[in-house]
């Protein structure tokens, strides 16, 4: 098993995730450039947190036309492992292999802090290790992390249960408090929370590692 | 109309076949791309402004939204050809169509230095 980690000009989370997998549960990772094509080895992929190409025009636009992207929604097509991560969850909505988009938080702060959290893992691969149900708490860093979709979309998606995270205290005005989403096929997750800062108990409590720990089957 | 006159190539064939090519002009299209939020999404910073506008003492703003506008020169064979790349571009560049609306406008050429 290796983890890829995809790195954008601009991506600031890719060591933090190096370090909750490899450092903390020793998953094997390797670091994808974005001018990077060649997925090979890999068993599964995180789009990291970050500012991608600076968030220049939309959160994620341009990364969405990155060479390591058109491989990665190939990957994910075929049914690979694909989650993406705060910045890494914009550019998942940008590619189109999760529904919605991320918005400008209601109330305009960047908002740092730990979010509590209600899991139903559903089909979502990456969360086979949480209850239905179950409460956790993982750290947030965003200005813009209001999740938006059209309503009957919304619908869809809760009817389906691909709605796999939620906020309690809904910090940034998201549609139906949502935190993260999964595909139908539940191999592909995108949050905003940050599961790698949630990893290490040393640095804000471990209820992430679980998340990175489906990796180890 | 603007044109560009994208080269004069020179076909060097033999000294007997020398022929000189002047390749169609290529006409210059400018565009104006406006995105705009759909009416339905929260425009906080658009409400953020209307705020400070209060303040400033400009009264009775109902409604204040912000957008963005992308000016754009596209060099294309025909009309046609230039809407149909720029209509590309905003739909799937430019704007994103979950929250987004985009009205493209040509510039008009005559728009002295603008």
């Amino acid at each position: 098993m290796t983890l890829g980690i995809v790195v954008f000009p601009g991506s600031n989370c890719d060591r933090d995730v190096q370090w909750a997998a490899e450092g903390c549960l020793g998953i094997p990772t390797r670091f994808l450039w974005h001018e990077e094509r060649d997925l090979g080895g890999l068993q599964a992929v995180v789009i990291p947190g970050g500012f991608s190409y600076g968030d220049y025009l939309r959160c994620g636009a341009i990364a969405r036309f990155s060479p390591v992207l058109q491989e990665v929604a190939s990957f994910a097509q075929r049914g690979g492992p694909v989650l993406g991560i705060c910045n890494g969850f914009q550019v998942l909505t940008e590619m189109g292999l999760l529904p919605g988009v991320l918005t400008r938080n209601a109330r305009l702060h960047f908002i740092c802090e730990t979010a509590d959290l209600e899991v139903s893992p559903g089909t979502c691969q990456w969360l086979q290790h949480y209850g239905s149900g179950e409460r956790i708490h993982l750290p947030i860093a965003h200005g813009e992390g209001r999740y938006q979709v059209e309503p009957d979309q919304l619908q869809e998606l809760e009817d389906s249960g691909q709605v796999v995270l939620r906020y309690q205290h809904n910090p940034n005005g998201s549609l139906g408090a949502v935190a993260g989403v999964t595909n139908a096929q539940g191999n592909v997750l995108g949050l905003m929370p940050h599961p790698e800062r949630a990893c290490d108990p040393l640095t804000g409590g471990s209820d992430g590692r679980r998340l990175l720990a489906t990796l180890l089957g | 109309m603007d044109t560009v006159i994208t080269a004069m190539r020179t076909v060097k064939g033999g000294w007997q076949d020398l022929t000189t090519v002047w390749l169609d002009p290529v006409p210059l299209f400018r565009a104006r791309v406006q995105v705009s939020l759909r009416p339905s999404v929260l425009d906080p910073a658009g409400e953020a402004t209307r705020a400070a506008a209060a303040r400033l003492g400009v009264d009775g703003i109902s409604r204040l939204r912000i957008g963005k506008a992308i000016e754009v020169e596209l060099e294309a064979a025909d009309a046609e050809t230039a809407r149909a790349q720029l209509e590309l571009l905003s739909d799937r560049l430019l704007a994103n169509p979950v929250i987004e609306n985009w009205q493209l406008d040509f510039i008009p050429d005559n728009s002295a230095g603008a």
